[in-house]
């Protein structure tokens, strides 16, 4: 089992008994870059702002490497480096100022680590400049800089890509692709632009008026638009034998449960007759097959309505 | 703890990227050079300036049996101490700004996040804001001495004079003079300063702040006055700023003592930190 290095536990957040986050829950494996899309004003940037502290749960909890950041702040807090909203840094202070200002605040950030921070986010032409005269690509990646410093386990990045051209958003991306795999450090990434998100995350969570109504797995939807490869629903007797069944035959489909009697499966149509034939032939009793939905921004479309979606 | 002190740090250097905070330690200079260059042109050969205004003194001074010590450095130095006056309005604007323009940049948000903790990083802020007034009055101190030099000269390292220290006219070393009134000058200071900080914090913003404050410090006598008619003008703030008057016996209202003012300026303090923490320490962090 990979570890978990965030996890969400029925959040909830009221403000003056209006409910804004329902119940929120999912978890976030080490070395994943985990995607958060929902329409504006879904509740993206208060679940984030949850998740670093600035705002107070107002029930359930969220743990960072197995620590509460309720009851367990500044342990939980250093596993975390962050952007919330816009990178904002001292504009009259220089790249570096910045940056030290902000490694004082993390006992143990040395010198070098600000140096490595600099090279790793290609800042160090302007890094003696001041901030305030910063694009907002570099001001983008100062705050990625800002966030690394110390280490952190998860990056929570809110919206990353916000106002970058093409070339600046394709950067950001590769970056933080190369920040998972190489570093093994978790990123959350924020977007209300799901065709951003898709081409960086391994898995997606879509939230709609405060409620998370889905987790998708990229991965496994890039396998499925590519090939002629489509999702199919199942009706058995017991899906829990009917899945351990499958797998035995062929570790390599995508089977999912459902619900108690329910499959979801990812096969080549051809496939379909082959894999009744081994239910039915065990005594799992097959009564419905069913086509499922197609790519990601159609499921997408799906939940959230596409007419919200800007 | 070492971690605070990183803070304070960090905040004393944002503190001195401001020019306006350059611009507090040139306006000082050009304060007490000023006061030097008028004081060197219409004062007299002693520390009075006026013996018919100053009467009461030089009559003390003749009771006393004591001459009139001539215009000094030490003399030059101790009517300076009253810039800590116009350094408490600096300060009263150091420390509503120091909260108001973190929430205005939005770097909050990045304190906050930190292993510090929010009562640290606000710690450290108000730490750093006494720590600014004491360079400030420090700085003060010693130009004030320099330029005295430089002006008036010196008589002895150690002069004596006539001051009231609570129970009349005695005559005392100017150090201890120097010293009682510094610390009477820092009541307002640090009350104001701690109000306007607190101002701050509720409102995220300065404006609100400085002006409260402000307004508390100049019209304190008119507003102790206005309200000393009545029962409740007495736990006014604004009756025990000045805590030099009722310490040499003529309070803005009467029956106020001396124990009693100490102990209401205490309840506001405490309620100003109180309020200023615990709204910082709650409060969600939310886009403004």
């Amino acid at each position: 089992m990979t570890e978990i290095a965030m996890e969400l536990k029925n959040v909830s957040k009221r403000i003056r008994n209006k409910e804004i986050i329902k119940d929120v829950s999912f978890q976030i494996k080490q070395g994943e870059v985990f995607g958060f899309v929902g329409p504006n004003g879904a509740g993206k940037t208060t679940t984030i702002r949850m998740m670093v502290g600035l705002m107070k749960i107002t029930e359930g909890d969220i743990r960072i490497v197995g620590k509460s950041i309720q009851t367990d702040y500044s342990e939980a807090i250093r596993e975390v480096g962050a952007i919330v909203e816009n990178p904002e840094m001292y504009p009259f202070l220089t790249g570096r100022k910045n940056l030290e200002h902000f490694a004082r605040m993390v006992p143990g950030t040395s010198k070098d680590r600000i140096d490595e921070v600099v090279r790793l986010v290609g800042l160090e032409k302007v890094i003696n400049d001041r901030a305030g005269g910063y694009s907002l690509g570099m001001r983008q990646r100062l705050g990625i800089a800002q966030a690394l410093l110390h280490k952190p386990s998860i990056l929570i990045l809110d919206e990353p890509t916000n106002g970058l051209d093409p070339s600046g958003m394709k950067e950001i991306r590769q970056y933080i692709r190369a920040l998972a795999e190489q570093e093994k450090v978790s990123v959350i990434v924020s977007s209300h632009l799901l065709s951003e998100i898709e081409l960086m995350c391994d898995r997606i969570g879509v939230i709609k008026n405060g409620a998370l109504i889905a987790v998708e797995d990229v991965e496994k939807n890039r396998k499925l638009e590519d090939s002629d490869i489509s999702e199919y629903l199942i009706s058995v007797s017991n899906a829990q034998a009917a899945k351990e069944r499958l797998d035995s035959v062929d570790g390599s489909l995508f089977v999912e449960i459902a619900d108690e009697t329910t499959l979801k499966i990812a096969v080549k149509r051809e496939q379909i007759p082959v894999i009744l034939k081994e239910l039915l032939n065990h005594n799992i009793n097959v009564y419905e097959v069913q086509a499922a939905k197609g790519t990601l921004e159609d499921k997408f479309f799906d939940l959230i309505g596409e007419n919200v979606i800007e | 703890m070492s971690n605070l002190s990183q803070l304070i740090k960090n905040e004393f250097i944002k503190l001195h990227h401001y020019k306006s905070t350059w611009a507090m330690y040139i306006i000082l200079a050009i304060l007490l050079i000023g006061g030097a260059m008028i004081t060197n042109f219409v004062a007299n050969q002693n520390m009075l300036f006026d013996e018919v205004f100053q009467g009461e003194l030089a009559q003390a001074y003749q009771s006393l049996g004591l001459e009139i010590p001539t215009y000094d450095m030490w003399a030059f130095l101790s009517d300076n101490i009253s810039n800590i006056s116009f350094i408490t309005i600096l300060i009263i604007v150091v420390a509503a700004k120091i909260i108001s323009n973190e929430y205005k940049w939005g770097t909050i948000k990045l304190l906050l996040i930190r292993p510090a903790g929010r009562g640290t990083v606000l710690t450290s802020k108000y730490i750093a804001v006494f720590l600014f007034a004491a360079v400030l009055i420090l700085y003060t101190i010693i130009l004030s001495m320099i330029i005295g030099l430089i002006f008036f000269g010196v008589d002895t390292w150690n002069p004596t004079i006539v001051d009231n220290m609570g129970s009349g006219y005695t005559e005392v070393s100017i150090l201890a003079s120097i010293g009682k009134d510094i610390l009477f000058y820092l009541v307002p200071l640090i009350l104001l300063a701690t109000l306007s900080f607190m101002i701050a914090i509720l409102f995220k913003g300065s404006a609100m702040a400085i002006a409260a404050s402000i307004v508390v410090f100049l019209a304190a006598p008119v507003i102790t006055m206005l309200v000393s008619q009545y029962e409740v003008g007495k736990y006014l703030l604004t009756a025990h700023l000045d805590l030099q008057s009722i310490f040499e016996g003529s309070p803005l209202i009467e029956g106020t003592s001396f124990g009693f003012s100490i102990a209401v300026l205490i309840v506001y303090y405490v309620v100003f930190m109180a309020v200023g923490w615990l709204t910082f320490k709650k409060r969600d962090v939310a886009g403004n």
